[in-house]
């Protein structure tokens, strides 16, 4: 007919090479995950191991360094500017906040070096690069952790009434997990390249936590202010976490599709960006 | 597990047309295109005639099955485009929600990236070229307008359209009928689209009796499933309208703007070339556009409407076709150019955005919140069309076109947000709402702050 049209069926056959089966192939991608998993669990444990070794207080960090951060911002937001959050003592309202916030803030931070910052060991054998970054956020995972255990003290504490929906916040966590892992990928693979990425986050992360409501309730603010502060998808997180331990249900549910969307989004970019610049790594470190 | 090694690639598979650079092109979209979709929604500026319509009816579809009726239409929920695919989507949506419902929908779009890079496959086009005309669909004005502009069943079928035609290009002709099955359920405005797709599977060399199939199929459908005869053609998004109205600024206005990206790209080709291509499948979609042009629908109201959003695959099978013919690589002129003219064109929607949603958002938005919290939805809950899609996926949400002041069953509520007012109910809505109000006998103010009052009825009239 149409000579535009296509019309051909050998025209749509690429030349064909033999392939291994089909089988064997998702076998051996299968013990290779394994291998990673196993892999990144070590150098997670290694990695908490070695930050605490030869500390006097070792563990108690990851308790003291919430405890301290919520203190200070308690004292300023809560004592000097009256910042409330009723029904939920502010203390906890703000703790439940650094705590979850941390994590990501720590996790990203930690992640930006684990390349550039192991690269003797990258020099020796191969094994997938990914595995440091990830090894690196899942490390403050188990910090994270222990300052949920401060978290849980507070609540007990001060009294304040838990919903069942808080039996959410493992999915919640892992969607968190999945996000901080995305943004983890892009700046560690970019801190090879460029090692003003290190200083550039933490100057970004100060910023994002203003801007995420880590100390202050979204509840009253004008709906179109309080949408932009929820289009941020940790933002939403945070609140989407808040909301199931204290509230029973999500109030911005809307704003939690969104948060899936971009975690979707960060995850696979931070992949596709970390393995575009994985050949470079050698060359550059 | 001691004796495994890890496996050098031999290769990097960098630039893969379905891995995770396409993931992340499609989450991108999705993400960027879900958060518009969500401030829309909580700016209170989506449409109920558009999202609430669909939120009722599904939740109708839910409680009462597929011959559920709808309080907007008085009709059957499937009766006005026979969109029976709203009936699959609607327990999932009633059940996750309004933001469920907005990924979806972007999502499903955002997929026909996949099928669009299979039929590049099939058909050898250049890995730039299919690269470039894949950024093109995601970066579409049309596509992303139909898209962000609430939901609507018929956006679906984009993707559809793609699926079925890479099904047939690849010669799988049964996940091609399943595909064209699936259109079906998109609802009547899809039907153009897949009769275009029909006629172009008809006209292949190989399975060209899988088209003649389809055809005959997508006629019957028409004309048996639809009623279609010439007094019902706005089914199709198609409405008669006198001559006189056909000509104008409008019409040409808005057939510049969706064929401005891909005459200027396909143009560029050609000065490169010496010749300008021309496509068999840039036929179908201009006749198309034809049909778009002389109805007044998307012509006189805006460019940004999801009825133009189907063009797009076919414009963009024109362009395939024009690389997979002529083999010689893209010039990264053309290509950085075609992408600055799509964004250009995004730039203009936004600021059509800002102004039909940022600066006309209501002031009290955070009265309406509060406003909304009072009501029970236990009975029937008017409300204006900016306001229903606040209501969610009830069965009993009612736009304030359809208030009768003389059947009004006690304990319905109205949600009257007196600063706003819209082409969607009458005046005359507005003077007995306003009645209503002031007869304490009749109905009971339970809110009413900045400017927004719920009234309950307690008495007949």
């Amino acid at each position: 007919m149409s000579h535009s049209v296509r019309v051909d069926g050998q025209e749509a056959q690429a030349p064909h090479t033999p392939e291994p089966q089909a089988g064997s192939v998702w076998k051996a991608r299968w013990r290779q995950l394994l291998l990673g998993v196993e892999l990144t669990r070590n150098l997670a444990v290694r990695d908490v191991e070695t930050r605490y070794k030869h500390s006097i207080l070792g563990l108690y960090w990851a308790i003291i360094n919430p405890l301290v951060t919520a203190g200070i911002f308690g004292f300023v937001f809560g004592v000097i500017f009256h910042e409330s959050s009723k029904p939920i003592p502010y203390v906890v309202f703000m703790l439940t906040g650094i705590t979850f916030w941390n994590f990501f803030a720590n996790g990203i931070m930690s992640a930006v070096g684990s390349v550039s910052g192991n690269a003797s060991l990258l020099a020796k054998i191969y094994f997938p690069r990914i595995v440091l970054p990830t090894a690196a956020v899942l490390a403050r995972f188990i910090d994270f952790m222990f300052s949920l255990g401060v978290l849980i003290v507070f609540i007990l504490l001060y009294h304040t009434p838990i919903c069942w929906s808080t039996l959410w916040i493992p999915f919640i966590l892992v969607l968190q997990v999945f996000f901080t892992l995305g943004i983890g990928y892009l700046v560690a693979a970019l801190n090879v390249l460029y090692r003003d990425i290190n200083q550039l986050m933490g100057l970004l992360l100060l910023v994002w936590m203003y801007f995420s409501p880590v100390m202050y309730p979204i509840t009253n603010l004008k709906p179109s202010l309080r949408s932009i502060l929820l289009m941020n998808p940790i933002g939403s997180i945070l609140q989407m976490e808040r909301d199931v331990i204290f509230t029973g249900h999500l109030q911005y549910p809307q704003f939690a599709w969104g948060a899936v969307a971009w975690t979707a989004f960060v995850f696979m970019a931070g992949i596709s960006l970390f393995r575009r610049i994985e050949p470079m790594f050698s060359e550059v470190m | 597990m001691t004796d495994d090694v890890w496996i050098r690639p031999e290769k990097e598979k960098l630039g893969e047309a379905l891995g995770v650079g396409s993931w992340t092109r499609v989450f991108a979209y999705a993400a960027i295109v879900v958060s518009a979709q969500i401030l829309r929604w909580s700016l209170f500026v989506a449409h109920g005639f558009d999202l609430g319509y669909y939120q009722q009816g599904m939740a109708a579809l839910v409680h009462y099955g597929p011959w559920a009726r709808s309080l907007y239409t008085g009709r059957g929920v499937l009766a006005p485009n026979s969109a029976w695919l709203a009936l699959v989507l609607a327990y999932p949506a009633a059940w996750l929600g309004t933001g469920f419902l907005f990924l979806a929908e972007s999502l499903a779009i955002a997929s026909g990236y996949f099928p669009l890079m299979r039929l590049a496959r099939a058909w050898s086009v250049p890995a730039d070229a299919a690269s470039f005309i894949g950024a093109l669909y995601l970066l579409s004005p049309l596509l992303i307008a139909g898209n962000l502009y609430d939901f609507h069943m018929s956006m679906l079928a984009v993707p559809l359209v793609l699926f079925a035609l890479a099904a047939m290009a690849e010669q799988r002709f049964g996940w091609y009928l399943a595909f064209m099955a699936l259109l079906t359920g998109c609802g009547s405005k899809a039907a153009v689209a897949m009769l275009l797709v029909a006629v172009i599977a008809t006209f292949r060399r190989t399975g060209w009796q899988w088209g003649a199939v389809s055809l005959l199929g997508v006629l019957a459908w028409m004309l048996l499933g639809l009623h279609l005869h010439s007094g019902n053609i706005a089914q199709l998004g198609w409405v008669s309208i006198p001559w006189s109205h056909r000509v104008g600024d409008r019409p040409i206005i808005y057939a510049g703007w969706v064929l401005a990206p891909f005459v200027l790209i396909l143009g560029a080709v050609g000065v490169r070339w010496r010749k300008f291509p021309v496509s068999f499948y840039g036929l179908l979609a201009l006749v198309y556009l034809a049909g778009n042009v002389l109805s007044t629908v998307p012509a006189e109201t805006s460019p940004f409407d999801q009825k133009s959003a189907l063009m797009v695959p076919f414009f963009l099978l024109a362009l395939l076709d024009v690389a997979a013919r002529h083999k010689a690589p893209w010039p990264a002129k053309v290509r950085a150019g075609g992408v600055a003219v799509m964004l250009a064109m995004l730039v203009v929607m936004s600021a059509d955005f800002y102004h039909s949603a940022w600066r006309v958002r209501p002031a009290n938005g955070l009265a309406l919140e509060h406003a909304l919290a009072t009501v029970s939805l236990a009975h029937p809950v008017y409300a204006q069309n900016n306001v229903l899609p606040h209501l969610g996926f009830t069965v009993n949400q009612v736009p304030f076109s359809r208030l009768d002041l003389s059947h009004l069953e006690p304990g319905s509520e109205i949600v009257w947000d007196t600063q706003f007012s819209d082409h969607t109910a009458p005046a005359s809505v507005y003077r007995a709402v306003a009645a209503l109000a002031a007869n304490k006998s009749r109905a009971r103010v339970i809110y009413d702050q900045g400017g927004v009052q719920v009234l309950k009825i307690v008495g007949q009239p």
